[in-house]
């Protein structure tokens, strides 16, 4: 019991080792954004992983909630000069009532209708981002937002926000985590297996499937916000179709319905068009060929495939030590 | 000003239940919906272009585009989604999402990304009736979508090759039993799909030029019209298109024409809220 | 286990990342310098030194198209300065060019390559005003002079950022040469202003309601478009009631050739002058509808200004395609760089010092392609623009 214990905390002591070594191994600036978007797509992933990967809502209108979240912190801190945890709160609050509008009529469909229910409204957003210029600046979109700072302390460098962003995720991840083995979480897993069996045993499929959409809308939310404040602008043509299906990838790619999924499908997708650079033209191409290459071979995701990759070798070794011994 | 709007509408209309029909085709099959319809559409008006640009006559252009197209589609049918397990059908629209990017930016690089002139194949010149002007191209386009859709229709209730695909996809097991191959029908069904889209796509183009774009707001069109007016039904395919065609039209008209595009996506909201299952159908199909 | 395996994967990445991050770093300037010393020929003795110059703007995306034009032209005026020897006849420009797709956030990042990784010493970018908006903060902060020859939104000189010049005529110099024009000349009263939704054209239609006062014109008619929209019908239907004396269209090359052919389809007559459509793409584009357009416009292969006719004759040599007015811009762009240069070194100091190559840029006084280069304290330029109009298919100056 004493040996489980230690092996927890050294496995938390090490992660923790990795996490704060990464600014400081990281080269440039570059890198270092790169980086900070990639922490950014996990937290986007890991929501539309508990929409659509736990209670199997697809929603390909996901990029609607990280614009709002990112215009409301926008507004909030050119309009209002208020400071980080206001603007987060209002991104939260926001977007937590957009998750409600959406999760109503949303309700009553799923499959093909739902994925299109939910592009639809990501368009809608667009689009009222685009025209309602009084409030939005339209086209020009909204600059000169702030770095925060908490406590008289400035995260205005990108290594300094990194760590401000690296908050959120473990947060998000952690809140994952217990998730899934709570109630909650099987109810959720419940709903996307069978609609009617789960209302069958007792769970209100109404009041999860709504959760479950403000859940992942509020997490797209802070994302929004603490994009809005990394890059200090805001714009309609951040929020697109595209990022939607990207943040679907995000979940899909890594591994649906897991916890680490979104982690991997966030390095993965952020990383490889960068680094597909030297293709040019065809980079984009070839880009779009991989992702279906992976969701064709690896269909729950990669990480499911390397868990039990790495599960094989795991009892192999077991098995060579009994053999061994016996 | 109201007679042009409606007009105009309808000219629109024919053309997105042209593409709804294809939509609802492979709805009805597969139970869910294609998301790459709208690049289909665009490659097979591209390769059309190309064929012109070779120095090809215009209909025989046409007509090899729209083979190409199907051949597509077949493809489509053939590597991606007979891989995938019919189960996952995350997966599946997935596929159909990917696929849709690949060829969206595939167009780009081949044909780059400014739009192009699409030669029309009918006189430009107006008709002018009093105060109203037609184009030789609106009355075309409204004629061809309606025959087209009229042809499908018989094809699928006097032809036995179109009775067996209707078969196919409304009771695959059924169909199997009476020994119809069901996996050659889904095969046919989306290359038929694909080859409507490449002519939908030869008779907008004149009008919108051709662009490697062209599925973004088309496609999305398609996929309300044909859910309004009830998935899965031929005659939905035409009424939905024709609504939303003249709704758009006139909303634009006398509301927003920032807001043209968004009342499609309106409308798609509204009926999905009231009656999903459309205005000429009677329950919702819904396999997955 | 998953979680470590996870982040350990993170640092795979990053690694491999700061790997091939500064590998490439090694790769392009290697390539360019060897190019250029190529085409040298060996002959001027080089220096060794170089002066890293970049260049960031849509090469993917449905801007490329625009992209290639500036990256063909600046690519152009940096092959000639080498040919001679490089700036001040020693000092090679090397070129470290990155795709921003035309979209803001990629911008950001891609400025920050520059930056960070190519280590440049100026930059010529980006082309959309919601893309130099963005990532001009990054330029700021590390005080490194920009030269933006496309973004056209007033806010890019106004923002109050030292390191930021704009060497593209703004809106409203377009807008009083426009109205000044057609109120003085023309005898108008009275225009329908027809806009795209983006922040190029509603500048322009803020300029305008702003601006039509001082030559006694009157708005009598506002209409907004989206990019990518087809039918204008409405719009202009709408137009042609409010009856004015002109239209005024703000917009880019392929809506507006789409305009003009529903304008002749709906048999809508009215003098048409406006901004931002000027490519050669809009005659093929709108073939006859487009005879007797006007565009007011800072460059025209049409003018019989000798070096206007050598940049075009050399461009169409080159790259044989068609250009816009991005091309001498940003062609003088680099001229004007290299001038800075060669002035702060006749002065003894140091150009790769950002906060100093930046003032003498400010002070520039440069007769280029584009005509007399000069910057007012905001980083705006100012400049002598024409009005040309579509006769025959072919370009014809109406007012100089």
């Amino acid at each position: 019991m004493a040996n489980r214990k230690n092996n927890q905390l050294l496995k938390i002591l090490i992660l923790a080792a990795i996490i704060i070594v990464i600014p400081i191994l990281t080269p440039n600036m570059y890198i270092m954004q790169i980086i900070n978007m990639i922490c950014i797509y996990i937290i986007l992933g890991t929501g539309i992983n508990v929409l659509t990967g736990f209670t199997g809502q697809l929603s390909l209108g996901q990029a609607a909630f990280f614009g709002i979240g990112a215009y409301t912190a926008a507004l909030m801190n050119t309009r209002g000069g208020m400071q980080f945890f206001l603007c987060l709160i209002g991104s939260v609050l926001l977007t937590a009532v957009f998750g409600v509008i959406l999760a109503v009529p949303a309700l009553k469909v799923k499959g093909s209708y739902l994925a299109l229910l939910t592009m639809g409204f990501g368009e809608i957003v667009r689009i009222v981002m685009i025209n309602w210029t009084p409030v939005t600046n339209g086209t020009a979109g909204i600059l000169g937002i702030e770095s925060p700072v908490i406590f008289g302390f400035a995260f205005d460098t990108l290594k300094k926000y990194y760590f401000l962003i690296m908050v959120f995720v473990v947060l998000g991840l952690l809140y994952q985590n217990v998730l899934i083995h709570t109630r909650t979480g099987r109810a959720l897993v419940a709903v996307r297996e069978d609609n009617e069996a789960a209302e069958l045993t007792g769970i209100d499929v109404t009041r999860y499937k709504i959760k479950a959409f403000v859940l992942s809308a509020v997490y797209c939310g802070i994302a929004g916000c603490l994009y809005a404040m990394m890059i200090k602008y805001v714009s309609p043509d951040t929020f697109t179709n595209n990022v939607s299906s990207v943040i679907l990838w995000t979940a899909i790619v890594g591994g649906f319905g897991t916890v680490v999924g979104p982690v991997l499908g966030g390095i993965i997708m952020q990383v490889l068009p960068e680094a597909l650079r030297f293709l040019g033209d065809w980079r984009l191409v070839v880009y779009g060929v991989i992702l279906l290459v992976v969701i064709l071979r690896f269909p729950g995701g990669l990480y499911p495939y390397i868990q039990k990759f790495l599960e094989k070798r795991q009892s192999k070794k077991t098995a060579g030590i009994a053999a061994g011994k016996g | 000003m109201l007679f042009q709007q409606v007009l105009n509408g309808l000219t629109n209309g024919s053309l997105y239940a042209l593409m709804a029909v294809g939509v609802t085709m492979i709805y009805k099959s597969l139970g869910m919906l294609n998301f790459a319809h709208g690049d289909t559409m665009m490659i097979g008006t591209f390769i059309t272009l190309t064929f012109i640009n070779m120095g090809i006559p215009f209909y025989l252009a046409a007509l090899f585009g729209t083979v190409c197209a199907a051949v597509m589609g077949f493809l489509l049918e053939r590597i991606i989604l007979r891989k995938v397990k019919f189960s996952s059908f995350v997966n599946l629209l997935i596929a159909t999402v990917g696929v849709s990017y690949v060829l969206r930016n595939t167009g780009m690089v081949i044909w780059g990304t400014s739009p192009q002139l699409f030669p029309s194949m009918f006189p430009e010149t107006l008709i002018k009736i009093g105060n109203f002007s037609i184009t030789p191209q609106s009355i075309g386009i409204i004629l061809i979508s309606l025959a087209i859709i009229t042809g499908l229709h018989l094809f699928f209730t006097r032809v036995k090759v179109g009775k067996c695909m209707q078969l196919a996809s409304s009771d695959a097991e059924g169909a199997a039993m009476m020994g119809v191959n069901v996996t050659y029908m889904r095969f046919l069904t989306f290359g038929i799909s694909a080859g409507l889209a490449a002519i939908a796509g030869i008779m907008i183009a004149p009008l919108t030029y051709a662009r490697v774009d062209m599925s973004a707001t088309i496609g999305m069109k398609a996929f309300a019209a044909a859910i309004l007016g009830g998935i899965g039904n031929l005659w939905g395919a035409l009424l939905g298109g024709v609504i939303l065609g003249i709704v758009e039209a006139v909303g634009a008209a006398y509301i927003s024409t920032a807001y043209r595009d968004a009342f499609s996506f309106i409308i798609l909201f509204v009926v999905l809220f009231v009656k999903p299952t459309g205005l000429l159908n009677k329950k919702i199909e819904n396999k997955l | 286990m998953k979680k470590i395996l996870a982040w350990g994967m993170a640092l795979l990445m990053a690694g491999t990342l700061a790997g091939c991050g500064s590998s490439n770093d090694a790769g392009s300037p290697a390539a360019s310098v060897a190019g250029s010393e190529a085409a040298a020929g060996g002959a001027a003795a080089s220096s060794g030194e170089t002066f890293t110059l970049g260049l960031i703007c849509p090469l993917s995306g449905s801007s490329a198209v625009s992209g290639q034009i500036l990256k063909n032209a600046t690519q152009m005026a940096v092959n000639e300065i080498n040919a001679e020897g490089g700036i001040n006849g020693s000092i090679q420009i090397v070129m470290a060019e990155v795709d921003d797709e035309g979209v803001p956030a990629t911008s950001v990042t891609a400025m920050q390559k520059l930056v960070e990784q190519d280590k440049v010493n100026a930059v010529i970018g980006a082309q959309a005003s919601s893309c130099t908006l963005a990532n001009m903060e990054i330029t700021k902060a590390a005080k490194i002079p920009q030269i933006t020859p496309a973004s056209s939104n007033v806010a890019v000189t106004q923002s109050g950022n030292p390191y930021i010049f704009q060497m593209t005529a703004t809106d409203e110099l377009h807008m009083r040469n426009i109205m000044k024009f057609m109120s003085e000349e023309k005898g108008a009263n009275s225009f329908a202003i027809l806009y795209e939704s983006s922040d190029f054209g509603t500048g322009g239609y803020n300029i305008a309601n702003n601006v039509c006062g001082d030559y006694n014109l009157t708005m009598v008619d506002s209409e907004v478009y989206n990019a990518g929209d087809t039918d204008f019908s409405v719009v202009l239907g709408k137009m042609q009631q409010a009856n004015p004396d002109f239209f005024i269209f703000w917009g880019y090359h392929t809506e507006v050739a789409m305009i003009c052919k529903q304008m002749q389809q709906y048999g809508i007559e009215y003098p048409v002058i406006g901004q931002g459509y000027n490519s050669p793409e809009l005659t093929n584009l709108g073939g006859a509808a487009v005879e007797g357009v006007m565009i007011d416009t800072a460059f025209d292969a049409a003018n019989p200004d000798e070096k206007v006719q050598e940049f075009d004759k050399k461009y169409t040599e080159q790259f044989g395609e068609g250009y816009d007015q991005n091309a001498p811009q940003s062609y003088d762009a680099v001229y004007v760089i290299k001038d800075a240069v060669e002035r702060c070194i006749a002065d003894g100091k140091d150009y790769k010092d950002g906060e100093v190559l930046n003032e003498y840029i400010r002070n520039t006084f440069w007769d280029g392609v584009t005509g007399v280069t000069t910057f007012d304290e905001n980083g705006r330029m100012d400049k002598e623009l024409l009005i040309i109009t579509i006769e025959n298919g072919e370009h014809k100056i109406v007012k100089n």
